[in-house]
This record gives C-alpha cells, sequence and structure tokens, in this order.
C-alpha cells in the first residue's frame, strides 16, 4: 500500500494516477477485512474503488490526461505535512495499545450495543443495527451530504448537459 | 509498549502525510483531488484499527463467538467514506468547469491567466 | 407528548425538507417562497427555544429515543440556542433581501438550485449549533460546506470557480484534521458524547493524544473559518477571487 501511494506521488500521468488510486482502494478494503471491518471493506470496494474511479475517468475524458507541470518548490508542503505527521505521532505515542481490551472505546459506551442489540432491534449485525436505529440520525445527515453534492453537480454542470460525460457523473453522484 | 504495538498508527501517519504532500505541492487540479483522497483514507485506519480485539470477530453476533470488535467506528467511517466521495464528485464538477473557463487544469496557468484581468490582483495560495 | 416538546428536531428538519421542496417546485419564485416561509419558521422556533433556554434551563431531546450516550442528542442551552436564533434570524432577514440581487447574478433556470443550496446551509449551521454529538458535528458541518462551496461557484465570474475549488481544498483538508482531533478524543474516551465527553475528559486531562487532539480541532476549525467566514448567511454568492 505504501509502495502504491510513493507511485501515486511521482506518476506526472493522469491515468496512471487513476488506476494506483483504483489499487490503492482495494488494498485498503483488504486491510479493513483483516481488522474485522467488512462492512466497510466492502463499501470502501465499491465506493472508493467503484464509484470514485468513475468519476475519476469521467472528469479525464473531460479534461486533457497529462501532468504538463514539474513539481514547483517541494521543500515547504513537505514541511508542512511533516509537521502535521510529527504531531500526529506526539499524540498517537499516547493510545492505548493494539488490541487492548481494557481501551476506553472497548469498556464505555459499545457494551450495551453488542449485549443488548438482539433484544432491542433484532438485527444480529451490530453494524447495521447502529448505523440504522442508534445513530440513524448520522446516515439521514449523510444522505443529505450526497443530495447536496448531486444537486450542486447538476447546478454546476447544467448548462452543458449535452456532453455524455456531465449525465454519467450526474447518475454516479446520486 | 512496543513498535508493534502502534504499528497501525504508523501506517496512518505515511498515509496522512503522503496524502497532504500531494494537495499541496501539485499543481494538477484533479491530482490534487486524488492526494485529498488518500489524505482522507487515512483517517479509516486512524479510526478502524484501535477497535480491533485480537481473536476477535467481525460485530455480527452469533452464538458461536464471544469477543467482537468494536462496531462503532465502523459505522462512523462508513458515513465518512460517502461523505469523502460526495465531496470528489462535487470537486471533479468544479474543475470539469474550470477546464471550460480556463482551458486549462494547471494552477499555475490559471494563476498566471488571472493576473492580466482587471481586478485580478494575484491570487494566494 | 406536546408539540413544542418536538422543537429541537424541527428546527433542523424543516429547512432540510424545504430543500427537496424547492428543487422540486421548479419555479424560481415558488422555490424562495418555500425556503423564506422554511427560513422565518426556523427562526420562530429558534425564539421559542431561545425563551424557555434563556433561564438556564437544558433542553435535550434525544433522537430516536435512545439515550444520550447511546443515541444522538440534541442539546440546547443557553449559548447555542442564542447562537440558533443568531443564524436562524440572519437568514430570516437576509433571505426577503437577496431576490433582487439574485435575480441579477444567477440565470434562470438555476434560482431553485439556489435556494435548495441556502436552505442546507441553513440546515447544517443549525445542525452544528444544536447538536450534542461529536461525530454528527462532522456530518452537518460537511452539508453545509458542500453547500456553501456550490453557493460560491454560481456566480457569474469564472474565478468563482477557481475561488470555490480553493475552498473545497482547503475546507476538506479543514473538516479531515476535525475528525482527527474527534477520532484521538474518542479513542481516549469510548464516547461521541459532548457532554459525557466532557465528563470522562476530567481523568484523561494533560494526556499527549487529548493535547494532539486539540491541536488538530484548532487547526482544523481554523482552516473551516478561513473558508466560510465570508460567505454564512451571506445571501449573494459574490464571487470572491481569493482567501481573505
Amino acid at each position: 500500500m505504501a509502495l502504491t501511494v510513493i507511485v501515486l506521488t511521482r506518476s506526472r500521468n493522469l491515468f496512471t494516477v487513476v488506476v494506483l488510486a483504483g489499487v490503492y482502494s482495494f488494498l485498503m478494503a483488504t486491510a479493513l477485512v483483516a481488522l474485522d471491518a467488512v462492512d466497510v471493506a466492502m463499501t470502501e470496494a465499491s465506493v472508493g474503488a467503484g464509484i470514485s474511479t468513475v468519476l475519476l475517468l469521467g472528469a479525464l475524458y473531460l479534461c486533457k490526461s497529462e501532468e504538463t507541470k514539474p513539481v514547483r518548490k517541494p521543500w515547504l508542503p513537505l514541511a508542512v505535512s511533516a509537521a502535521a505527521g510529527a504531531l500526529l505521532v506526539f499524540g498517537t505515542l499516547g493510545l492505548p495499545a493494539f488490541s487492548d481490551p481494557a481501551a476506553p472505546i472497548h469498556t464505555h459506551v459499545v457494551p450495551r450495543y453488542l449485549n443488548d442489540v438482539l433484544r432491542e432491534t433484532g438485527v444480529p449485525n451490530v453494524v447495521t443495527a447502529v448505523l440504522a436505529s442508534y445513530r440513524g440520525y448520522d446516515t439521514l445527515g449523510e444522505t443529505t451530504v450526497v443530495f447536496t453534492a448531486g444537486i450542486g453537480v447538476i447546478a454546476l454542470l447544467r448548462r452543458r448537459r449535452k456532453q455524455p460525460g456531465a449525465a454519467n457523473k450526474q447518475d454516479a453522484a446520486k | 509498549m512496543s513498535f508493534w504495538s502502534h504499528f497501525s498508527y504508523a501506517i496512518t501517519i505515511f498515509l496522512m502525510v503522503a496524502g497532504l504532500y500531494i494537495v499541496i505541492a501539485r499543481g494538477n487540479l484533479i491530482k490534487k483531488l486524488v492526494g485529498l483522497g488518500v489524505f482522507q483514507t487515512s483517517v479509516y485506519m486512524l479510526y478502524i484499527a484501535p477497535g480491533k480485539l485480537i481473536g476477535g470477530t467481525a460485530p455480527i453476533i452469533d452464538a458461536n463467538f464471544k469477543v467482537y470488535s468494536n462496531p462503532l467506528p465502523h459505522v462512523l467511517i462508513l458515513t465518512a467514506i460517502v461523505v469523502g466521495v460526495a465531496t470528489l464528485a462535487l470537486g471533479l464538477a468544479l474543475v470539469v468547469r474550470i477546464r471550460e473557463a480556463y482551458d486549462t487544469i494547471e494552477e499555475d496557468d490559471i494563476l498566471a491567466s488571472d493576473e492580466g484581468e482587471p481586478g485580478g490582483d494575484g491570487q494566494r495560495r | 407528548m406536546s408539540f413544542s416538546q418536538h422543537f429541537p428536531a424541527l428546527q433542523v428538519v424543516i429547512p432540510l425538507v424545504a430543500a427537496p421542496l424547492a428543487v422540486l417546485v421548479r419555479r424560481g419564485a415558488l422555490a424562495f417562497l418555500v425556503v423564506t416561509g422554511a427560513a422565518w419558521a426556523a427562526f420562530a422556533i429558534a425564539l421559542a427555544l431561545w425563551l424557555v433556554a434563556r433561564d438556564g434551563a437544558t433542553v435535550s431531546y434525544a433522537i430516536g429515543s435512545w439515550p444520550p450516550p447511546w443515541g444522538i442528542e440534541y442539546r440546547v442551552d443557553r449559548l447555542s440556542s442564542f447562537v440558533l436564533l443568531i443564524v436562524a434570524g440572519m437568514a430570516a432577514i437576509t433571505l426577503p433581501y437577496s431576490r433582487a440581487s439574485i435575480e441579477r447574478e444567477i440565470p434562470q433556470e438555476l434560482h431553485n438550485l439556489f435556494y435548495a443550496m441556502f436552505a442546507l446551509c441553513l440546515t447544517g449551521l443549525l445542525g452544528i449549533t444544536i447538536t450534542g454529538d461529536a461525530f454528527n458535528i462532522f456530518v452537518f458541518l460537511e452539508i453545509s460546506s458542500l453547500s456553501t462551496y456550490v453557493l460560491i461557484a454560481l456566480g457569474r465570474d469564472r474565478r468563482a470557480l477557481v475561488a470555490s475549488y480553493q475552498y473545497l481544498v482547503m475546507g476538506t483538508i479543514g473538516a479531515t484534521f476535525i475528525v482527527i482531533g474527534i477520532g484521538l478524543l474518542y479513542l481516549m474516551t469510548g464516547t461521541l458524547n459532548l457532554a459525557d465527553m466532557g465528563r470522562r475528559l476530567g481523568e484523561v486531562r494533560e494526556t499527549r493524544p487529548v493535547l494532539a487532539a486539540l491541536a488538530f480541532l484548532t487547526v482544523g476549525i481554523s482552516l473551516k473559518l478561513r473558508c466560510s467566514r465570508c460567505t454564512c448567511g451571506c445571501p449573494t454568492p459574490t464571487p470572491m477571487p481569493h482567501p481573505p
């Protein structure tokens, strides 16, 4: 995965970039399966590797596919991102160790989900139950975000409806 | 505290730095959006990895298993993935419009073509 | 269950429902009426909530009737009721006057979409203020910022497109920083409810993840502020050539 990202950073052909981004998404999905997050992995594989790639290819079709300019002074951006990374290193060093059952996230809110989910909602998949019932309002918000983006894409591209790429994008965004 | 106990965070941080670097350093508008995607993806690892319990299974209730991974981060990241894709779609629509208006998707060329206009007093990044 | 008990939910849901309605009616003038009506209704509800919360009473509304640390909670206290009043009031007062400038700035067929975006932006801002859940803040933040990007890009000037793109990139980086901050806080406290988190933070105060979370939240919110301060509540999509 790290290798993919490094090649992604170096590559200048945008088509290569898009394909590599898809590869990266699939690798991420594999890692998520290894971490027991099957629902997230499924979403990442379909949305991250599927829809995103289609959207990017649609946009590439409408634009040219070669990055012409070389990288400008790379040191300032590198310094900024390294600083953010260093801050995150500083923060994560104090977190509970990997797979520590006594960590706060495993002891505080979640036990009720795991113990009572069958009695309270009747859905054996806890992720589904939390998504649709306990935190259903987040999901409404998420749908609204997609609605916003869909309307936004329509508003931006309406005047050029004749070209096929635009219609394609609107469908995918919905 | 060993090196391996925080290995997942190291992955997160590497991905985040790489993504942020692409966003800031590259001038191509589409490539910036790809970098933004990598940057957002790094957060998924930050949320999901701590929820894993070694010996646990996916959080689907079944009589044969006793230990489950934490389901709450999964829910949050499902939401985050969809939000990320919505942002990507909107960004790409903007890029298509920019390409029509300026006939280029390189940031430097756009800045250069704006400087000739009245009131276009050179954009800052 | 009396009607007024549901005011916290209605506060956000009324503008939210107004947005698809405005898209469906297709006529600019009708959409204008729908959204203006929703904005004034939201203002009236904010006023009612403010009258309740003025003396320090806290209104708590559990969405879907799940008790707070497990479900999502809406909390209206003295401060948030006042901010709700300001946001809804600004939208309600500026919207009627924006009609003329929108006629000038935006092509006729996009008027209903513009008003839908305005309603969504209002939804997002009200939602950020009223919610008592950390991740819910992020969701509403994205609703308001995505709609703001579109509002900016609808202007006639082509530089508005570039400005909007730059807002989108900066805003997304800011939002991701905020998510990282929320994630660190969640990993340390195990809860997403803000009041609950505040109680449990006392035990882990001054640890490194909490300090880093604070830093990420500060940077993220600053980036967001830089993005949105010129556009929130601003009725016309003034083309802004460069970040302030």
